[in-house]
């Protein structure tokens, strides 16, 4: 596929990581260009790693840090969709990976729906101790009791359900700028808001019906693993509550979760 | 020559001028499904829309009333109910005349005695062997309604009928599947698996199961196609990537054909009676051009395997060094609408032939008796 790129937020780099992030880009076909944006402290690591790990000299690897001392996920995504040229891009999480069929069945659905901002795969879900799969996401697009055009996420859809997994998705790069990427504001709810926002901006999203991702549940120390560790119920409900108001917001404010304040009300 | 022999010869040429004028009717008695879409109906339909098209004097009769009377506009579309149609329950003076031909769907056996001294020709069409066997009572037979002219769809029909009725002359014409609604579409399909079946209780002998056995695929969704007016029912089999077809009591199996050619893939339950393009030509194997299946308990299994694999696009590419989709064009290959239209019109061009040389015949013995008188 033509007019793409991969772009992987990475925020730590370690032992661990390096081999999850060489099994991630190597899911990624050669043709197809990468962006790694870092963290500022992990920059110089990263790009070592990269330009002297031999398995990449086939790839065509960027690399690039955020100047302020970010390094929340959607700070380094909104960065690196900025500053790239391509028409569409593709969010890779460093655990994850592509399955082979998936750019080949992008192109053929960018083709057909060419009034489509995002195309989202079908993900398999593994657990990421045993590796066995666990369940499909974005399959609910896909049932006949979620929207009216199946295969596709509305607002009224979203409305009652939020479970989608935007990593893997391609996604226009000229819609995202428009409706200004994720808010670094919004924990563990971003993506929902994110969608949602989209939506309320009649961007058409569509799950190609076709097994593209490969999402790891479950590893220590991910975002949603701390997320589900320091959070409880109610500032669970907080985030959802807030995503749904700042999806129809165009300023972005500093959102502070305060317990006492929430549970009052 | 007398005022009589002058009579008949004046008949006689008045009924070659009709046929030559394409003026000598052919009438089609058919059954009235009341909405209901049928493979066999539609053959017949469409034999009389070639014909209609052709400037051939077409009528179809119903025996119901005409007030009853629901027709195939719903969904085979309106422009078959342009064909005059003629309710033979109201129409008492309907007047036959030697050059007309008179067809009867296989279910008339009633109707084939009642007119067995009809001065028409009269041609039986045979789709469904079974009505031959429920409607001929024990001890008669079709030539006992002076029927021994038949039409039918396939060779195997064909093959039984001769040898039930020896005296039988039968002519295949393969039905036609329409290019113009069945055909693939450059979109990608949808995930959602059509069903066709006649049964209610087979939708859910197939959705409920599979729910239950298969849970992480409660996502799926079915699509029940039965009843829907032709267009619809086309569009459906076009969009979506896979087509259940259950149909036990099938003589011909239209639907997977039309399935085949829109690209959905077919999972067919095994019919008591397989169709003839179901199997190899070299040793009537099942071919591949459906994925088979015998037994209910089987198919929430095969169904949720074949899911996988069309999501991973791991679908077999090759069967006895053969792709699907070969097996798919090389099935649905002898079902063409212009071979249908050319055979249909070849077919009753030549009965009008038949029916010129057998007149001329009788004029010219005729006028040879009296000048030799």
């Amino acid at each position: 596929m033509k007019d793409i790129r991969v772009i992987i937020p990475l925020h730590i780099l370690n032992d661990d990581v390096k081999e999850l992030i060489t099994k991630a880009i190597k899911s990624v076909p050669n043709d197809i260009p990468l962006l790694i944006s870092t963290a500022k402290n992990c920059f110089s690591d990263v790009e070592k790693f990269i330009t002297e790990e031999k398995e990449f000299s086939k790839y065509k690897i960027e690399v690039i840090s955020i100047k302020t001392e970010e390094t929340d996920f959607c700070s380094l995504v909104n960065l690196a969709v900025h500053i790239i040229d391509e028409k569409w891009f593709t969010i890779l999480e460093y655990d994850d990976t592509y399955t082979d069929i998936w750019f080949d069945n992008v192109e053929k659905y960018t083709d057909s729906y060419q009034d489509t901002s995002m195309f989202l795969p079908l993900v398999n879900v593994f657990d990421y101790k045993t590796e066995l799969f666990v369940s499909f996401i974005n399959e609910m697009a896909w049932s006949s009791s979620f929207a009216e055009n199946i295969g596709n996420i509305t607002k009224d859809s979203l409305t009652n359900f939020f479970n989608f997994n935007v990593t893997g998705a391609v996604i226009s790069t000229d819609d995202w700028e428009s409706t200004n990427g994720l808010n670094p504001y919004i924990k563990m709810t971003f993506w929902y808001e994110f969608l949602l926002r989209f939506a309320n901006l009649n961007k058409k999203m569509m799950v190609i019906p076709k097994l593209g991702y490969n999402h790891y549940l479950g590893r220590p120390k991910s975002l949603m693993d701390e997320y589900s560790k320091e959070m409880d119920e109610n500032e669970v409900k907080f985030w959802f509550k807030t995503a749904k108001e700042q999806a129809k917001l165009t300023k972005r404010e500093p959102i502070i979760y305060n317990a006492k304040k929430e549970l009052s009300k | 020559m007398t005022e009589k022999d002058k009579n008949v010869l004046g008949l006689l040429n008045t009924e070659i001028e009709k046929i030559n004028k394409k003026e000598n009717h052919i009438y089609f008695l058919i059954v009235d499904t009341k909405g209901v879409p049928s493979g066999s109906l539609s053959y017949i339909y469409k034999m009389a829309m070639t014909l209609f098209k052709n400037d051939y004097k077409v009528t179809m009769l119903y025996d119901t009333p005409s007030n009853d009377f629901v027709g195939v506009g719903d969904w085979l579309g309106d422009e078959y109910m342009k064909i005059p149609h003629l309710s033979v329950s109201e129409e008492t003076n309907l007047e036959i005349n030697a050059s007309d031909i008179m067809l009867y769907q296989d279910i008339f056996s009633s109707a084939m005695k009642q007119t067995k001294k009809a001065p028409c020709k009269r041609i039986a069409i045979l789709q469904n062997k079974e009505y031959v066997t429920d409607t001929v009572p024990l001890g008669m037979q079709w030539g006992d309604y002076n029927m021994f002219d038949c039409l039918t769809n396939t060779n195997e029909n064909s093959e039984t009928i001769k040898k039930w009725f020896p005296y039988i002359k039968t002519e295949i014409i393969e039905p036609s599947i329409s290019d113009e609604l069945f055909h693939n579409t450059i979109l990608p399909k949808k995930l959602t698996v059509n069903i066709i079946s006649k049964n209610q209780n087979d939708i859910n002998k197939i959705i409920k199961p599979f729910f239950w056995e298969y849970p992480a695929y409660k996502w799926v969704s079915f699509k029940d196609l039965n009843g829907l007016p032709q267009n619809i029912f086309a569009q459906e089999l076009r969009d979506n990537a896979i087509t259940i077809w259950v149909d036990e009591d099938t003589n011909f199996g239209y639907t997977p054909l039309e399935a085949m050619k829109s690209g959905s893939v077919i999972l067919a339950k095994i019919p008591r009676t397989v169709p003839e393009w179901a199997l190899t030509k070299e040793n009537k194997d099942l071919k591949d051009c459906c994925i088979w299946f015998d037994s209910y308990k089987d198919l929430p299994k095969i169904l949720a395997n074949l899911i996988l694999l069309w999501t991973n696009d791991t679908l077999p590419v090759q069967f006895n060094g053969k792709t699907p989709s070969d097996e798919v064009k090389e099935t649905v290959s002898p079902y063409d609408e212009k071979s249908f239209n050319d055979k249909v019109i070849k077919y009753f061009s030549n009965l009008n032939k038949a029916k010129i040389e057998e007149m001329t015949k009788l004029v010219n013995t005729i006028k040879n008796d009296k000048k030799s008188k």
